[in-house]
């Protein structure tokens, strides 16, 4: 996978986690490709995109991040990561991710991709699976927890 | 000036933002809809003095949603707010007659400069 194609999504994952909760993000290593399932570390919200390619992001993080997360966001109280609107933080924030790494690509590559709305899974050591496509992962640290940003394009970019 | 502010978008959290800043600068939300297809019902009935709408929201688009309301009133005022924003959807807003294009994420600051610029 092309490095000019998946480093805009790890860059903006840092960016706008610290410009939307002030929450610092450090790169723990780079990318490495995914040899097996995905084991989620607690709250992974998938959002698909499709233009002239097809690919999808997946962000996953621990509980406790989540909460940390949307309580800066919202500026509001949250006990557990299965509160609607943890769940429903978590699914915007991959969403403006996306859509600002693809707005990134499109000027770039002139690929016209467009997002599809997040699908979110909640559940720490849940098995995600998707066959047929290779991805790419890199493992990031804040102070309220770790996450993993891992990004697929279909084909051989 | 309070204006009477009609909010579209999809995502709870985008709703509850909007609404903290815009009313605690002394505005009134008027309507909070889902979709696109609520957005322009909402603006036929509500006539608010203002719009906030995303673009990719299920059952109708906000670009289609803002062509609609566009056509059923051109002084209507809209503001974008999108995840995306490369040139073809910029051009796109353009072409509809959107008042001001906000990629997402917005702060207070953001939005209320945007307010005071289309107002």
């Amino acid at each position: 996978m092309r490095q000019e194609m998946i480093a805009p999504f790890l860059q903006s994952t840092q960016n706008m986690i610290e410009q939307m909760s002030g929450i610092t993000v450090t790169a723990d290593g780079g990318f490495y490709e995914e040899q097996s399932e995905l084991v989620s570390l607690g709250l992974a919200t998938l959002v698909s995109f499709a233009g002239k390619v097809k690919g999808r992001l997946l962000i996953d993080m621990e509980p406790s991040l989540a909460v940390a997360f949307a309580k800066a966001v919202n500026d509001e109280n949250y006990t557990s990561d299965r509160e609607f609107m943890v769940l429903m933080s978590a699914g915007e924030l991959n969403n403006i991710v996306a859509g600002d790494a693809n707005t990134l690509i499109n000027n770039q590559f002139q690929l016209d991709l467009r997002l599809a709305p997040p699908v979110i899974i909640s559940g720490v050591g849940s098995i995600i699976r998707i066959p047929k496509i290779s991805s790419m992962s890199a493992n990031l640290m804040t102070l309220q927890g770790k996450l993993k940003v891992n990004i697929a394009f279909e084909g051989s970019l | 000036m309070a204006l009477q502010i009609l909010l579209v978008d999809d995502s709870p959290m985008i709703h509850n933002l909007l609404r903290k800043v815009l009313v605690k600068n002394g505005h009134e939300i008027c309507g909070d809809a889902k979709n696109g297809k609520e957005g322009v019902e909402m603006y036929k009935s509500l006539q608010p003095d203002l719009i906030f709408m995303d673009i990719s929201m299920p059952i109708m688009s906000g670009l289609e949603a803002a062509a609609a309301i566009k056509k059923l009133n051109p002084d209507s005022k809209i503001i974008m707010l999108s995840a995306m924003g490369d040139e073809a959807v910029l051009t796109e807003a353009r072409v509809i007659g959107i008042n001001l294009f906000l990629k997402k994420p917005f702060d207070e600051y953001k939005i209320i400069s945007a307010i005071s610029s289309v107002a």
